[in-house]
């Protein structure tokens, strides 16, 4: 019986034409934080390319942390014009923000390391 | 024999020697032919479980669920799974829907007393685990949970009594090899405790309490090993989110801390060094898990698995 009609376990990620492109996840993260905010879109790439059963999840989470970026620098440009922040205060919330995004992206990166392993597995190497 | 029932059989067979990674193309097999069955989803369910594929595993339980409302294994089996993944809450629900449907299940008692442990809540799982032993008091998987309760509270006589009585109901079973390990190691004895862990993993290769024990055994050797050992479970019992989060809020501080430390007029070298010792928290965190596995690995090298596996 070919493998398409055997049954499919959820975890399982998909055949994928770009899979051979997957990067190691840990890999993509760290690279992915020294370029923010857009180096975060190498994330949903890399979920596009490994194909695990929450890629939606990880590139939706990546775009709102994207998101959560630029809503962040026109929110408080808009304070700060405003008179509402004085000083610093912006950068100290500024800071806040990217780190909601992190959290997201972690997340992300999380489940896209599981999808990574268990291919790794599935395949025999690990 | 149908393929169904065979490749069932065969499934059954393995996951009894402990073999849950070889079940899974069996129960593969059973649930082409029959998808609709909730018992091989159920199977798969626990094989996934016990390799750590929870997403699947508790896709299977709920299918389990879905397909046979009123049988009280897979409520069981999604509260397990819903244990390990952190969701204590909703694995105690499960558990005490369980409960409901089949009172008189010594098992149901005993996940709810380990439940219970793993949330803090001793009494309840004291209460829980009485209830267990009355209802079958040679159960080893309850004698086991009283020695790891025992455990938690130092109580090092009760973990190797029930190490003990264990071994006499069933000599060689592995749960009573891990407890007097874990007596052995709280007693400086490491080398012991890393012997009755092997022997262990002889027994059953997918022991992880057996797994455990060899990582600390082995890790609590060296001080740099230790030190690796015990943020790398620091980070597993804050469970997945709220790692995610201690880790981005350290972050965070580091960032503050540089932006202060230029508010305050301090000299440029106080932010270098905070990036310095940022760097190796980070490479730290990120290299424990490998470091950990890699030697727990190499010390695995030396299980020899009893041939019936």
């Amino acid at each position: 019986m070919s493998d398409a009609l055997r049954y499919r376990i959820i975890d399982e990620p998909r055949p994928s034409p770009l899979q051979r492109f997957a990067l190691p996840p840990l890999l993509v993260f760290l690279a992915a934080n020294f370029f923010l905010p857009w180096g975060w879109l190498l994330i949903a790439a890399n979920a596009v390319m490994l194909n695990g059963p929450r890629r939606n999840r990880e590139i939706g989470f990546t775009a709102i942390a994207i998101g959560i970026y630029f809503a962040a620098i026109a929110v408080l440009d808009r304070l700060l014009l405003a008179g509402v922040l004085a000083g610093n205060h912006a950068s100290y919330l500024f800071i806040v923000a990217v780190g909601a995004g992190l959290v997201l992206v972690a997340t992300a990166y999380v489940t896209q390391d599981e999808t990574a392993q268990l291919r790794r597995y599935l395949n025999g190497q690990d | 024999m149908p393929p169904y029932e065979r490749a069932l059989r065969h499934a059954e067979a393995l996951l009894r020697a402990g073999n849950s990674r070889g079940a899974i193309e069996p129960l593969r097999d059973a649930l082409t032919a029959a998808p609709d069955q909730a018992y091989p989803h159920l199977l798969l369910a626990s094989a996934l479980r016990m390799q750590r594929r929870l997403i699947g595993a508790r896709y299977e339980a709920e299918r389990a669920i879905e397909l046979a409302p009123t049988w009280s294994p897979a409520h069981l089996e999604l509260a397990q799974v819903l244990m390990l993944q952190q969701h204590r809450k909703a694995a105690l629900a499960s558990t005490d829907h369980a409960i409901e449907l089949a009172p008189g299940d010594a098992v149901a008692h005993l996940i709810r007393a380990r439940i219970m442990r793993l949330d803090g809540r001793r009494a309840e799982a004291q209460a829980s685990l009485a209830t267990a032993l009355e209802l079958d008091p040679a159960s080893p998987e309850a004698i086991a949970e009283r020695g790891y309760a025992a455990l938690e509270q130092g109580q090092i006589a009760i973990v190797e009594a029930a190490g003990r009585e264990i071994l006499s109901l069933r000599p060689g079973r592995s749960d009573g090899l891990v407890l007097i390990g874990h007596a052995q190691l709280a007693r400086g004895h490491g080398e012991e405790a890393l012997r009755l862990a092997l022997d262990a993993l002889a027994q059953s290769p997918n022991n992880l309490e057996a797994l455990y024990l060899l990582a600390l055994a082995k890790m609590k050797k060296n001080p740099i090993g230790g030190l690796w050992w015990r943020w790398n479970r620091l980070l597993v019992k804050l469970g997945q989110a709220r790692a995610i989060f201690f880790v981005v809020g350290v972050w965070v501080a580091y960032r503050w801390t540089v932006i202060a430390s230029a508010d305050f007029g301090l000299s440029s070298t106080v932010p270098a060094v905070l990036s310095l010792v940022y760097l190796v928290f980070v490479i730290y965190t990120l290299s424990a898990d490998t470091i950990v596995r890699r030697m727990v690995t190499k010390e695995l090298a030396r299980v020899r698995i009893k041939p019936s596996f």
